[in-house]
């Protein structure tokens, strides 16, 4: 049976029946799969974290259903994950998920070990505490407190808010490679395209708590004047694709991933 | 013509970073200086040091002659340099906006008809007007950066400090924001802008670049593209448009803008 | 939770200089102080209705806040109507014999513990968190000499304005940690423990960051604890003000008369 996350009618208010109620999701329909990719992009107050947290069986909808597999198959990391570290070593703070799940010693082990190893912190530091990290490593020690329970669904809320270039890239370089080697479901919300675009593929769209596109980075920039009314971005790429074409360039500029838009680019070198 | 300089600093380390060692700045009137560095080289520290927050272990952090270390002026330093915070959320001291943007003004015992002028004049120019009674926490990001600007310039500073003042906004955000920034520093305004970013401090007038708390290079922004190949040991962001450039040639164009991409692929 | 939040709609209440309406309300304490009578007390809780009601609060706020402090009120009335001793008895409970007196004492404590619960509510409901403090700073004042008035009125206030903020955190972190797997429902008591320090220690070393932060932010704007600093809103008296004064004031010296009167 393969697992997925349906959403059907969510509508989600905050302080309901109050006079501060305020409609944080209205209406949204939608249905994820394994082994998708998936970028939310929208501005700020569109309501996206408050689709990932439905997404993740931690917030109720009012109304509407969400069908959500259970047992740490979904899982989810707030922004900023370092602040929920309390555990006195970095395996410790690794194992508090799998933990949770009430799993067997020996496999609450196995688990850790391999989240550590997938993210890429020495096992030096492994019994360290996790205070004593640098910035960079406690958020990979983040990921790995998520990755321990070892998820279908992975949903990240604003993973790169505050990262440097070389964060971003360290991060970028291990989701492909938990993609790669586990089929791993992403869903990544962040205000930077060009950091989802290689890692994505489905782009959702929300505004004002509703979902107003379910398209792919190709098609996004079919209708710039939504994107340009959201205060979105296209990608880098696809923005200088876009750019080329109506210098009369010859090139298509709805592509699909990187290695699409490198190859329109290369065509231009001759 | 106002001359605010920062003369080398030195400090001892932090718990899980670097310290600062034998830096070396001055920055005038008006100048746009960018302060280019990884999470950890140092930046935040020293903007801290440049603000007076702390003191250096040895040099001097000299603001209009006067230096950091003065008990008698530290208020006057305050006044003159105006410290951005990377994240708005922790620096936010009062309960709406408009008691926020007065903070400043009333540490300074002005009068409170004098400072409700000049908190309205704040949020005129910043566009927070119809917000005025609303808590600071409750803003957007753009918002909230519009807030402590607004904050700031109600005392007139004449360096403003950016720690990574485009962090955590959007694209609409942040082009706002940097056009808001450039206007005041047209206005006079010395901008010292902290960031891992290249393309924020491409237009600086010049540019520092920290690794592990030394000063790994200076020089202007034009200069850099001769050093670009150390970017990466550096930990600094290149404008995406050049990575894709040095993705489809092996000697990539200094290319900072989406047209100086365009014009080079297409003529 | 309704008690102590503010209501921001226009009234005479809301536009009082919050020192007096500080002035009001211990006034109204020291009347429902003054008399054990239960006429008494059910007139002074009359007057805090009526307090709440002109200040145009939700009148429904006044059965969310009693029954918020059900369990006080419910223990403050049981206790005197099982303990008093006095009086006729009317009929045993377990062991216990209620008298008249009981019932009428356990009444009458009632409706003070009411009054207090209603007129904090009213002068919280009415008074911007920040005026109120400089209201009760205004009336600390006198005792600068012995307080640190004006740092206790700025830590108050810091901590008025941070107390939602801080709830808002720890509602975060208590969705991280349940995203990471923490139950309170299912678990057992071990990992019970283990779940609340998750959620402790990182709204504590939270808490502490952002104080440090703060406190750098402060001074960074040229905040010196303890320096003269001016405010950006000015409490001014008006006519209504000193009609509420003078009327609070006439109500307890006649208060105070009656009793005196009446021995």
């Amino acid at each position: 049976m393969a697992l997925e996350i349906r959403l059907s009618a969510v509508t989600v208010d905050y302080y309901p029946g109050t006079a501060w109620q305020t409609r944080a999701l209205a209406g949204v329909n939608l249905l994820v799969g394994e082994n998708e990719q998936i970028a939310l992009l929208g501005p700020s107050g569109a309501g996206k974290s408050t689709l990932l947290r439905v997404m993740a069986g931690l917030l109720v909808p009012g109304e509407g259903q969400a069908v959500i597999p259970e047992g740490g198959r979904v899982a989810l990391a707030l922004q900023e994950p370092q602040r929920g570290f309390f555990a006195a070593t970095a395996w410790e703070e690794a194992a508090f998920g799998p933990e949770n799940l009430g799993l067997a010693a020996g496999e609450v082990e196995e688990r850790v070990r391999w989240a550590l190893g997938a993210v890429g912190l020495p096992e030096e530091k492994w019994s360290w505490s996790p205070f004593a990290l640098a910035s960079g490593e406690q958020r990979r020690l983040a990921l790995a407190a998520v990755l321990a329970m070892r998820p279908r669904f992975l949903l990240l809320d604003e993973p790169v808010a505050g990262l440097d270039g070389r964060g971003k890239r360290d991060l970028s370089r291990i989701l492909r490679e938990l993609v790669e080697k586990t089929g791993m479901t992403l869903v990544i919300t962040a205000q930077e395209a060009d950091f989802l675009f290689p890692l994505t593929r489905r782009v959702l769209v929300m505004d004002r708590g509703v979902l107003v596109a379910d398209t792919s980075w190709g098609r996004l920039g079919e209708d710039p004047a939504v994107l340009e009314e959201l205060g979105l971005e296209l990608p880098a790429a696809l923005r200088l694709l876009y750019r080329l074409a109506e210098k009369g360039a010859p090139v298509v500029p709805g592509q699909e991933s990187v290695e699409g838009a490198m190859e329109e680019f290369r065509k231009l070198l001759g | 013509m106002e001359d605010v300089s920062y003369a080398h600093a030195r400090q001892r380390p932090g718990p899980a970073g670097f310290g600062l060692e034998k830096i070396n700045l001055q920055v005038e009137a008006g100048d746009f200086c960018g302060i280019l560095g990884a999470n950890g080289s140092g930046k935040s520290t020293l903007a801290r040091l440049c603000s007076g927050l702390y003191l250096p272990d040895s040099g001097e952090v000299l603001v209009e002659g006067y230096s950091t270390r003065d008990e008698q002026y530290r208020q006057k330093i305050r006044q003159t340099v105006g410290l951005v915070f990377q994240n708005p959320e922790n620096q936010f001291v009062a309960e709406t906006v408009t008691a926020e943007t007065a903070f400043g003004l009333e540490n300074l015992g002005i009068p409170p008809a004098e400072i409700r002028r000049r908190v309205r004049e704040a949020l005129d120019r910043f566009d927070l007007g119809h917000l005025a009674g609303t808590p600071p926490h409750r803003l957007s990001g753009g918002q909230k950066r519009r807030l402590s600007l607004a904050a700031l310039w109600v005392l007139r500073p004449k360096v403003l400090l950016l720690d990574e003042p485009l962090s955590m906004l959007d694209p609409g955000s942040k082009k706002k924001i940097y056009s808001l920034l450039q206007e005041l520093r047209r206005e006079g305004t010395a901008l010292l802008w902290f960031t891992p970013a290249f393309t924020e401090v491409a237009a600086a007038d010049h540019l520092l670049v920290l690794e592990e708390g030394k000063t790994a290079w200076q020089g202007r922004p034009e200069q850099f593209w001769g050093e670009v190949g150390k970017a990466d040991r550096w930990g600094i962001e290149l404008p995406p448009v050049y990575e894709i450039a040095a993705g489809l040639s092996p000697s990539p164009p200094p290319v900072a803008s989406e047209e100086e991409f365009v014009s080079w692929l297409w003529k | 939770m309704v008690f102590g939040r503010y209501y921001p709609v226009a009234s005479f209440w809301h536009r009082r200089d919050p020192r007096v309406k500080v002035f009001v309300l211990a006034v109204l304490v020291a009347m429902a102080l003054l008399a054990k009578d239960l006429w008494w007390q059910v007139l002074v809780f009359a007057v805090c209705l009526g307090l709440f009601l002109t200040a145009r609060l939700p009148g429904i706020w006044v059965l969310r806040t009693l029954h918020s402090f059900r369990w006080l009120l419910g223990l403050i009335f049981l206790l005197n109507l099982f303990l008093t001793r006095a009086g006729n008895p009317l009929v045993r409970v377990a062991g216990f014999t209620l008298t008249d007196y009981g019932l009428y004492l356990a009444s009458a404590y009632f409706f003070r513990l009411a009054s207090l619960l209603l007129g904090g509510a009213w002068l919280m409901g009415t008074t911007e968190p920040m005026l109120m403090v400089r209201g009760i700073a205004a009336f600390l004042r006198p005792l600068r000499r012995w307080l640190p008035v004006e740092e206790i009125a700025l830590v108050i206030g810091m901590a008025l304005r941070f107390f939602p903020l801080l709830l808002e955190e720890a509602g975060e972190i208590t969705l991280a940690q349940r995203a990471r797997g923490v139950d309170f429902r299912r678990q057992r008591w071990d990992r019970k423990i283990k779940g609340l320090l998750a959620m402790v220690i990182p709204l504590f070393l939270s808490v502490l960051r952002r104080s440090g932060e703060l406190t750098q932010a402060m001074e960074a704007r040229g905040f010196v604890p303890g320096a003269f600093r001016t405010s950006h809103v000015e409490l001014e008296w008006e006519r209504g003000d000193t009609f509420s004064a003078g009327l609070s004031f006439l109500f307890f010296l006649a208060g105070l008369a009656w009793r005196w009167i009446a021995g």
